[in-house]
C-alpha cells in the first residue's frame, strides 16, 4: 500500500511538469525536400512524402514541358507544403499547373497555398481507382482551382478564393466526396463546381459567383451535377449534395441536376432558381427567394 | 523496489500519449521566431513562438507589418495582463494586409486579443487559438474571405476604456466556424455585451458555435449573435444561450434573407429578431 501510494505522489509530480506545446510540424516525416530541377520543374517519382521548407515560386512555363511545376509520375505521393506557397510565375507564357499527375493513384496534396495558376492541381488517374486525396490547401486567384478525375478520391477542408476562369472545381469518376470546402469568389460565365458520377457533396459553402445577366441561361447554375456520368459501365449513378451553404449573386441558378441527384439539407439562399432539371428534393432544404 | 516498479508502472500510464496525441515537434518550417514582445514582423513566412511571452507596454505585443504571413504560437502565450485593464494594448495586430494567418496562440490580458483590420485587406485566417481574460475584444476581425474557426474566447470584457466587450467582431466577408465564446461581460456600465457581432458580412456565414456566459452590464440588453448591415448570412448549428435578463436577442440578422437552421437559442425574451427561420431551431425563453 505504502508502495502504491508514494507511486501516486511520483506521478503527480511528474505529472505537473509541462507538456511539450504543439509545434509547427517536423520534417522528420519527409521523404525529402521538394526543390526544382535545372529545367524549373519538379518531378516526383519516388513515393513517400515530400514537402517544401520555404515558399515557391514555380519555374516559367514556357511550353507543355515546363508548364507542370510539380510533376507526380508515381503512385503513394503526397505533397506536404506544410503551409508554405507555390506562386506563378508572371513570366509564364503556357497555362501553368503547380501540382500534377496522370495515371497515378493515392497521390495526395495538403497543406499548400496555391496562387496564380491556369489549373492549381490536376490529378487524373489510370484505368486503376485513383483514391487521390486534396485538402487544407488555399487557393487564391488561380484560372481553375482542382481537376479531380479519379474513383475513391476526397477533396476536404480546402479554402478556394477568387477562382478567375472557368470552373473552380471539377471532380469526375465514382465514389468521390467532397466536403467541408469553402468556395468564395469567381468570375466566369459558367459553372462554378462541376460533378460527375456518384459523388457526395457535403459540407461545403459556396458564395460569390459572378453577377449573371437578365437573360437567365439553365448553366448559369453554381453547381452542376451529372450523375449520368458512368465511366466504369457500372450502372446508375446516386451523386447527393447535402447539408451546404449557397449564397446567390444575382441572377444565378443554385443546382442543376442531371441523372439521380438528391439534394437534402442545404440551405440555397437567394436563386432564381434554386434546383432545376432532375434535382430530386429529399427534404429539409431551405430555399429562399 | 516495490515503489519504483509501481511508480514507474504508473508514470507509464499516465504519461502515454493517448490516441491521436502528438508528440513535441521541430520548427524547422518558421521562417523566423518571436523571441521578444514587442515584436514587428515583415517578412512573409511562418513565424513562430517557442516560449511564453509577456509585456505590460500599450500598443500591439506582435505587430504584422506583411502580406502572406502566418504566426503559429506552437501553444504558447502571449500575456498583456501586466498592462492592466484601461490600457489601450494588443495582442496580435495586423493593418491593410492580406492572407494572414494566427493559429495555436494563447492571447491573454488585451484590449484586443487579435486584431486584423482594413477593408482593403482580407484573407484571413485565425484558428485553434485561445482568448482569455482580453478586455474589450476577444478576435476582431475586418477584410473579404476571411475564416475565423475553432477558437476558445472566454472571459471578455472589463476595460475601463469602454463600457462594451466583443467575443468576435468581424467585418466584411467572414464565415466564423467551430468557435466557443465563453463569458462576456462589461465593466459595470451599460454597454454593448455580444458574443459574436458581424458587420457587411453578406453572404458570411455563422456555423456550429457556442455562445453562453453573457452578462448583462447596465440597461443594454444582450446579444448572442448580432448581425448588422449583413443580408443573405447563413447561421446553422449555433448554442447560444442567456441570461434570461429583460430585452435579450439570441440572434439578430438585418433580414428574413438570412436564414437560421438547426440552431438551440435560449435565455433570451426574443430568440430569432429578423431572420428566417429556415427549420429545426429550437426556441426557449
Amino acid at each position: 500500500m505504502r508502495a502504491f501510494v508514494l507511486g501516486i505522489v511520483a506521478v503527480l509530480a511528474l505529472a505537473g511538469a509541462p507538456r511539450p506545446a504543439a509545434a509547427t510540424p517536423s520534417m522528420d516525416a519527409c521523404t525529402g525536400i521538394i526543390e526544382p530541377g535545372a529545367n524549373g520543374v519538379v518531378v516526383l517519382d519516388t513515393p513517400g512524402t515530400w514537402c517544401l521548407d520555404r515558399d515557391h515560386v514555380a519555374g516559367v512555363a514556357s511550353s507543355s514541358a515546363t508548364r507542370r511545376y510539380i510533376n507526380v509520375t508515381a503512385d503513394d505521393v503526397t505533397v506536404d507544403c506544410r503551409g508554405h506557397r507555390i506562386t506563378s510565375n508572371p513570366a509564364s507564357t503556357y497555362d501553368p499547373i503547380a501540382v500534377s499527375t496522370s495515371g497515378r493513384s493515392r497521390v495526395v496534396v495538403r497543406g499548400c497555398g496555391f496562387e496564380g495558376f491556369g489549373w492549381a492541381v490536376t490529378l487524373e488517374s489510370g484505368p486503376a481507382t485513383g483514391q487521390f486525396l486534396v485538402e487544407d490547401n488555399e487557393f487564391r486567384h488561380n484560372g481553375r482551382a482542382i481537376n479531380l478525375n479519379g474513383a475513391g478520391s476526397i477533396v476536404r477542408g480546402n479554402r478556394i478564393l477568387d477562382t478567375d476562369h472557368e470552373v473552380a472545381l471539377q471532380v469526375s469518376d465514382g465514389g468521390n466526396r467532397v466536403l467541408d470546402n469553402v468556395f468564395d469568389g469567381w468570375t466566369d460565365a459558367s459553372f462554378f463546381i462541376w460533378l460527375r458520377g456518384d459523388v457526395e457533396f457535403r459540407g461545403n459553402t459556396l458564395r460569390g459567383m459572378q453577377d449573371g445577366v437578365v437573360y437567365i441561361s439553365p448553366y448559369r447554375s453554381m453547381i452542376y451535377v451529372d450523375a449520368t456520368d458512368d465511366p466504369h459501365g457500372d450502372g446508375d449513378h446516386v451523386a447527393t449534395i447535402s447539408d451546404n451553404i449557397l449564397v446567390a449573386s444575382p441572377y444565378t441558378n443554385g443546382i442543376s441536376c442531371g441523372g439521380q441527384v438528391h439534394v437534402a439539407d442545404n440551405v440555397l439562399d437567394g436563386f432564381v432558381e434554386a434546383l432545376i432539371y432532375d434535382c430530386i428534393d429529399q427534404g429539409d432544404n431551405d430555399i429562399s427567394p | 523496489m516495490k515503489f519504483l516498479a509501481s511508480a514507474a508502472l504508473l508514470a507509464l500510464a499516465f504519461l502515454l500519449p493517448t490516441s491521436g496525441a502528438r508528440a513535441a515537434e521541430s520548427y524547422d518550417a518558421c521562417t523566423g521566431t518571436v523571441t521578444t514582445l514587442p515584436f514587428t514582423i515583415s517578412t512573409p513566412g511562418t513565424w513562430c513562438l517557442k516560449q511564453d511571452l509577456s509585456t505590460a507596454a500599450s500598443g500591439a505585443a506582435i505587430t504584422v507589418n506583411a502580406s502572406n504571413v502566418t504566426l503559429d504560437c506552437n501553444g504558447f502565450r502571449i500575456d498583456g495582463t501586466a498592462a492592466g485593464i484601461g490600457a489601450a494594448n494588443r495582442g496580435v495586430a495586423a493593418s491593410g494586409r492580406l492572407n494572414v494567418a494566427v493559429r495555436n496562440c494563447q492571447v491573454r490580458g488585451f484590449q484586443y486579443g487579435i486584431v486584423l483590420l482594413g477593408a482593403t485587406g482580407g484573407d484571413h485566417l485565425v484558428e485553434h487559438n485561445r482568448l482569455s481574460g482580453n478586455t474589450s475584444f476577444g478576435i476582431f476581425i475586418e477584410g473579404d474571405g476571411s475564416l475565423v474557426r475553432d477558437n476558445q474566447v472566454s472571459m471578455t470584457g472589463g476595460s475601463t476604456l469602454t463600457p462594451h466587450a466583443y467575443g468576435i467582431y468581424a467585418r466584411y466577408i467572414t464565415d466564423i466556424v467551430d468557435n466557443t465564446v465563453s463569458g462576456v461581460a462589461g465593466n459595470g456600465t451599460s454597454g454593448n455585451i455580444i458574443g459574436i457581432f458581424t458587420l457587411n458580412n453578406t453572404g458570411g456565414t455563422v456555423v456550429g458555435n457556442r455562445v453562453h456566459g453573457l452578462v448583462k452590464a447596465g440597461t443594454t440588453p444582450l446579444r448572442g449573435i448580432l448581425n448588422n448591415q449583413s443580408s443573405r448570412m447563413v447561421l446553422v448549428r449555433n448554442n447560444v444561450s442567456g441570461d434570461g435578463s429583460a430585452g435579450g436577442v439570441g440572434i439578430t440578422c438585418t433580414s428574413s434573407g438570412s436564414r437560421v437552421k438547426d440552431s438551440v437559442v435560449s435565455g433570451f425574451p426574443t430568440g430569432l429578431s429578423a431572420c428566417g427561420d429556415a427549420g429545426r431551431n429550437d426556441i426557449t425563453p
